[in-house]
């Protein structure tokens, strides 16, 4: 529904002078008083309209409450008009009635195309953000008043579509894609937490005709940039929780008598399907591409009818990320691949060998790394894995270390000491007796089957004993002493960061000695200095 | 014996003689058993209690025991009624007399203003007290009015306590009598109410007995003073008649001007001090001795905290496996910020020594003549403040001046003045680095110097203020914003405090969360688009190899910083085979034409140019970063995975040997591959779980050859055996005290109870006799009034 706006001067419909409260006040009370003077709506519109475009000119304190005091006599008049039924159509009418609601359909359609028209302001504002969260709600309004008032007959379900949708297409290309936050791609647009905190979240009916729309939105044509917008408002309305209870479906409605259609799950799930297939068709911004692999897991799978028909989705990513060198990809879609595994029975072949893969240096650098050792942590946790397999993985993992920032060793020691304790085979690799042999762990072969880690040592996990930061060469002492614990918690060890790390020794207690360097230099800089290849 | 118990009864006394014909004689045998009558008294008395018992089967109880056959000897017979009769009595013999001493002999009650107050202070109760006597005091006057209250202080032996001059002037004239007259009045207080007339009686004739002493003492004191007038009035006459008698004296001083230095110098030798006996002068082997064994000495002490001894003997060692799993109970007990103590002494002029003091500082001795007026700068701004007009060379001048002016010995509260200084002087040290002039270099190293020493000084607030900085750098990373860092500054302070701390310990307050920041900065930095990431980062490659040039510690950071360093700068990086590197090698801004030299020697880099991107300074980085991994081999080769940490560096060596064949870099290959077979042959497969064995504890019970039941116990170690025994001592005997407790408080309760429920009887026995009194009485006037109106009808 592209945007048709009638321009009528509104000087001269008007007299010329200023606008006030007070007119606008007597304006409404005439209106209210009889339908003879409904020409005055039109003047309101006309006033309205150019009171918006002031807008762009300069803001001040009087013109924003005169405009939403405006917007809101409308919107009392619509109300009004409403549900007294005059906007209805009824079978037997005379022409002249008929006449009449065309033309206040006409008005009111105008009217709320302002509404969310306003929404393009582009201004950094208090007054313009209130008064565009003001018309959310009035919009809001019109839906519930419609739903209630529109239906063909008297207690027929109804639900104003039409209304929502056009909020819908408006409200979904607000906001600044600048505004979007680089690490989980929601966009801080406030209209949109504004519609998820007070409508999307509460209501259910809302969200079955939000897909359904967002459906019909998706299938019109939109350049790049909107196609963006949409895709992070999307990301940001479903991402905070779940879009219902999956044991008891909350059904709290916002219309007073919505269609049957909106209980039943089977047609929403198939609708919320589409829509998200489709926007994953989309061109997606790598930020919200890795967010959608993010929230898949808990916010899309549980409510697909066939997940399966994700499962092209992920192994694709889950490859891809192999592919560009980018393993947070393979990580994050290694999260919603396990989903289907576990509750579908996807089959994934060479599974090891792919997980074996992720395990790069860059991987203890990356945030996603705890993400990563909590299913790392579920997939091996299997006893029946082979010895040689587990051994690798070790093997790798050790490597790791040696490149690796003391919070990702962290990770690696006591998860290291969970399998050793698992497989006990795998003692070998930190202590042999027989063997005198060279090192026979082929660190280029891919399958962790095939590695002969078991015919090697794990002289990594030695060497980080040696670790500048005490409490990581302690931990990593375990190795050598009996193995008396049965497991080691990994929650306790996933979490750290070097802030977190620097905190901790900041906070030590000065318990009155400070040791001093023995050596002395003359200088700091240069021959005879601390640092003798610089100077100043 | 069979029949009734009557019979039963009959029978026995019959048998013992008690009862029934009594004369007659066994035969066969002579006075074989005593009758009663035949014996003394007690005997029918033994007899009977005997007696009665046998007849009492219940009184007597025995202890039975599982092990009858062996134990028979030991069985005991206990009478628990009459033991249970006898502790009843006692109990209530006890009680009977707390009873009747109840409320009528007193214990102490502590009457004392506030003594078990515990909210008050001493100094609290001491000022109540002081009220209470002054108040006491002031109604006991106004009482009692006599003509002068100063008289009625308190005393102790005829001193008096309080606090009025005049009063003390006047007892030291009379000391026996203001004991009189201050006690005395006291006592009345303490008469009882009851017996009005007496007291006043009493009171009349202490107010009069006081009145007549005064009047007494005053008289006295007059007289004395009289007396001391007159003498003072004839003093000159006596003077006058005294100096008129013509004197013996020698003649008086016409000592020659001989005679005078002779005196002099008498008097200066008996002035003088004794000479004591010097430290023999050391020879130069021996002091050279000395050092070199204080030297040792802290060599030793550095090695122990490099391996970490000191922690273990603290128990630290348990704290650092501990960190992982309490990560949230931290920050328990804050550092307690040091007060400044600045408060009154802001004002104080600092007395200046007045000789030229003699200051040492890192072995350097320099002597300062001049002093320093004004304040001791407290903030960065007061140093700059004060330095602005000063001469870059003059300045070191400037901060020896202050710190001879601010000598701790000098002035209380020099000594945090000068605290407060040294962290001053840290900043303004870093502030040096951030606005870097080629003519503070000389500042800036004097500064470090003396900043070193410091911190052996003022370890706290040395360590508090480098922590301040740190944390000041982990504010600027966290906010990841990569203009703001690194600083200049940032590469002083992280060179400062290698220079000035001991870095080879496995823990240091300053050290370790350096290092971790070092390691954060390798981690963020954005080599491969700012010129002065690289030289940055490389910078602190070096310094941390700096940090670890004794302990030789591995450092990951380090290790993939300058992999990834190495990748940005050679040329053609697309050539290398990555399988074995951590980075994927991608062509950068940086990275250097295939045509490029490197030169054959490195001179010393400048950290002023370290924005500078030229062609010449990237070579120098590339020469620099392969420099510093040719140092950090000597790490790198004590690590057991040394073949794993070089192979990537091999690999870029190997690359880069095609380029660079005529500089240092073939060198530093050779040296590596010569490295890397030797570790090859020295690799053995690890053995990190060789324990001791440990004893599996059995659970076989022992067999006891010479079982004996009476043994209590079949411990070979006799202490524990005693100890055991003692244990069960104490046992048994806290049982038994438990249960008499018991059993008193039980006695008493019933004994209240039983005192309780008598009361009750008589108040309400007490109450029925009053009510049917009352009854009668009023039964017998109703009668009279009825009597009474019935006469009068008539």
């Amino acid at each position: 529904m592209a945007p048709v706006r009638r321009r009528k001067a509104a000087e001269t419909a008007n007299e010329p002078g200023k606008l006030t409260i007070e007119r606008v006040k007597e304006l409404h009370n005439q209106i209210r008083e009889s339908p003879k003077y409904y020409n005055n709506i039109a003047i309101l519109i006309d006033e309205y309209k150019s009171l918006l475009k002031e807008f762009g000119t300069d803001t001040n304190e009087d013109l924003n409450i005169l405009t939403r005091f405006v917007s809101l006599t409308l919107l009392k008049v619509f109300d009004h008009i409403i549900t007294t039924k005059q906007l209805k159509l009824t079978s037997f009418e005379n022409e002249q009635k008929e006449t009449v609601r065309k033309w206040l359909k006409s008005k009111y359609d105008d009217f709320k195309l302002c509404l969310v028209e306003t929404w393009k302001i582009d201004i950094d504002n208090e007054g313009v953000y209130a008064l565009k969260m003001d018309n959310l709600d009035s919009l809001m309004k019109f839906i519930k008043i419609e739903s209630k008032h529109f239906s063909s007959n008297k207690d027929e379900p109804f639900f104003s579509n039409r209304t929502y949708k056009l909020v819908l297409e408006h409200l979904l290309i607000t906001g600044n894609l600048s505004q979007m936050l680089a690490h989980d791609a929601t966009i801080d647009n406030f209209l949109i937490l504004e519609f998820r905190e007070s409508y999307f979240n509460k209501y259910w009916d809302l969200r079955y005709f939000f897909f359904s729309e967002l459906r019909s939105i998706l299938e019109t044509e939109h350049d790049e940039h909107t196609q963006h917008l949409i895709v992070s408002n999307v990301i940001t309305v479903i991402k905070p929780q779940p879009l219902y209870d999956l044991k008891t479906p909350d059904q709290t409605m916002y219309v007073d008598n919505p269609p049957k259609t909106v209980s039943n799950m089977r047609q929403f799930r198939s609708t919320f399907e589409k829509c998200i297939l489709k926007l994953m068709n989309l061109k997606l911004l790598p930020e919200q591409y890795k967010a959608f692999l993010l929230i898949l897991h808990k916010r899309v799978i549980p409510f697909f009818n066939n997940p399966t028909k994700l499962m092209d989705f992920l192994t694709d990513s889950y490859n891809l990320g192999f592919n560009v060198k980018d393993i947070s990809l393979s990580i994050l879609s290694l999260n919603g691949l396990w989903e289907l595994m576990r509750q579908f029975n996807l089959e994934y072949p060479d599974f090891y060998t792919k997980l074996y893969a992720i395990l790069t240096p860059e991987l203890l650098h990356l945030s996603y790394r705890s993400r990563f050792f909590r299913l790392l942590d579920i997939f091996m946790s299997s006893t029946h894995i082979s010895s040689a397999i587990v051994a690798s993985f070790i093997k790798r993992l050790g490597r790791l270390c040696l490149t690796a920032p003391p919070a990702g060793i962290v990770c690696v020691i006591p998860f290291v000491y969970n399998l050793l304790k698992r497989h006990p085979t795998c003692m070998l690799l930190i202590h042999c007796t027989e063997r005198e042999t060279v090192d026979q762990f082929d660190d280029k072969e891919r399958d962790p089957a095939k590695t002969n880690a078991l015919g090697s040592s794990a002289w990594e996990l030695e060497a980080v004993v040696h670790h500048y930061h005490p409490n990581v060469g302690s931990l990593a002492k375990i190795f050598t002493q009996p193995f008396n614990k049965y497991r080691y918690n990994m929650e306790d060890f996933l979490d750290w960061s070097y802030s977190k790390l620097v905190d901790n020794e900041l906070s030590k207690k000065f318990k009155g000695e400070l040791a001093v360097e023995l050596e002395s230099w003359e200088s700091l800089f240069g021959e005879e200095g601390y640092l003798k290849e610089y100077v100043y | 014996m069979a029949g009734s118990q009557l019979k039963q009864l009959k029978a026995s006394l019959k048998a013992a003689g008690l009862v029934g014909q009594t004369n007659t004689k066994k035969k066969g045998k002579k006075h074989s058993k005593k009758t009663p009558n035949e014996s003394r008294r007690d005997d029918k008395q033994q007899i009977l209690e005997k007696i009665r018992e046998e007849f009492n089967p219940f009184d007597l109880k025995v202890s039975r025991s599982k092990r009858e056959d062996l134990l028979e000897k030991k069985r005991v017979v206990g009478k628990p009624g009459i033991s249970k009769q006898a502790g009843e009595e006692n109990r209530r013999a006890a009680f009977e007399a707390k009873r009747s001493r109840k409320n009528k002999v007193g214990g102490l009650v502590d009457r004392r203003f506030g003594e078990s107050n515990t909210q008050m202070s001493a100094e609290e109760k001491m000022l109540a007290r002081f009220v209470k006597e002054r108040q006491t005091q002031a109604s006991r006057s106004s009482v009692f009015n006599l003509e002068d209250a100063d008289d009625d202080t308190l005393t102790h032996y005829g001193q008096s306590l309080s606090f009025d001059e005049t009063a003390h002037d006047e007892d030291e004239d009379e000391p026996f009598f203001s004991q009189k007259g201050g006690s005395e009045p006291a006592e009345p207080e303490d008469e009882p109410v009851g017996r009005k007339k007496t007291k006043q009686e009493v009171m009349r004739e202490i107010i009069a007995k006081s009145k007549h002493y005064k009047r007494e003492r005053q008289k006295l004191a007059e007289q004395t003073q009289f007396a001391v007038q007159e003498l003072d009035e004839d003093f000159d006459n006596v003077m006058g008649t005294l100096n008129s008698v013509p004197q013996q004296k020698p003649a008086p001083a016409t000592k020659t001007e001989e005679e005078k230095k002779y005196d002099m110098k008498v008097k200066q030798i008996a002035l003088d001090r004794r000479a004591a006996p010097a430290d023999r002068t050391k020879t130069e082997e021996e002091l050279e001795k000395e050092r070199k064994e204080r030297q040792e000495k802290l060599e030793a002490e550095r090695q122990r905290r490099m391996e970490g001894e000191d922690l273990e003997e603290h128990g630290g060692a348990d704290d650092l496996d501990d960190v992982w799993e309490g990560a949230s109970d931290l920050n328990e007990d804050e550092v307690s910020e040091n007060e400044e103590g600045e408060e009154s002494e802001q004002n104080e002029q600092p007395r200046a020594a007045q000789e030229p003091s003699v200051i040492k500082i890192g072995g350097k001795v320099i002597t300062v003549n001049s002093t320093v007026k004004g304040k001791c700068p407290a903030t960065l701004d007061d140093m700059i403040e004060a330095t602005k007009d000063i001469e870059t060379k003059d300045i070191s001048t400037f901060v020896v001046g202050v710190f001879k002016t601010y000598q701790p010995k000098l002035a209380h509260g020099n000594k945090e003045k000068i605290g407060v200084f040294s962290r001053v002087l840290v900043q303004y040290v870093l502030y040096l680095g951030e606005h870097y002039d080629s003519k503070n270099a000389e500042l800036v190293d004097f500064l470090a110097k003396l900043i070193k020493s410091m911190c052996e000084k003022y370890p706290e607030e040395m360590c508090e203020e480098f922590r301040t900085q740190l944390r000041n750098v982990q504010h600027i990373l966290q906010k990841r914003d990569f203009s703001a860092f690194p600083r200049q500054q940032d590469l002083l302070l992280f060179t400062l405090i290698g220079a000035t701390f001991s870095t080879s310990d496995l823990y240091h307050l300053v050290a370790t969360p350096a290092s971790l920041l070092i390691g954060e900065l390798l981690e963020v930095m954005q080599i491969n688009s700012k010129v002065h990431h690289l030289f940055a980062g490389i910078f602190f490659c070096d310094l941390l190899l700096q940090y670890q040039r004794l302990s030789k510690r591995l450092i990951p950071e380090a290790v993939n910083f300058l992999e990834r360093a190495l990748l940005a700068l050679v040329p053609e990086p697309e050539k290398i085979e990555s399988t074995h590197l951590c980075v994927i090698p991608k062509t950068t801004k940086f990275t250097l034409a295939s045509n490029t030299q490197l030169p054959e020697s490195l001179d010393p880099l400048s950290l002023n140019s370290w924005k500078d991107a030229g062609q010449k300074q990237l070579i120098n980085l590339l020469l620099k970063a392969v420099t510093t991994l040719d140092n950090s081999l000597s790490i790198f080769k004590e690590s057991a995975a040394f073949i794993e940490l070089i192979k990537p560096f091999e690999v870029i060596l190997k690359h880069m040997v095609k380029y660079y064949a005529s500089s240092s870099v073939p060198g530093t290959l050779a040296k590596v591959q010569n490295l890397t077979r030797n570790a090859k042959l020295d690799r053995h497969p690890l053995k990190l779980q060789a324990h001791r064995a440990i004893a599996i504890p059995t659970y076989l019970p022992k067999f006891e050859e010479n079982f004996n039941p009476d043994k209590k116990s079949y411990d070979p170690d006799q202490t524990r055996q005693e100890i055991s025994k003692l244990r069960h001592q104490i046992k048994q005997e806290r049982k038994q005290n438990l249960r008499e407790i018991r059993k008193d408080s039980q006695f008493e309760a019933r004994e209240q109870l039983k005192l309780k429920r008598k009361e009750y009887e008589e108040y309400h026995a007490k109450m029925a006799r009053i009510i049917n009194s009352i009854q009668t009485e009023e039964g017998a006037a109703k009668n009279e009034y009825e009597r009474e109106k019935k006469r009068r009808k008539k």
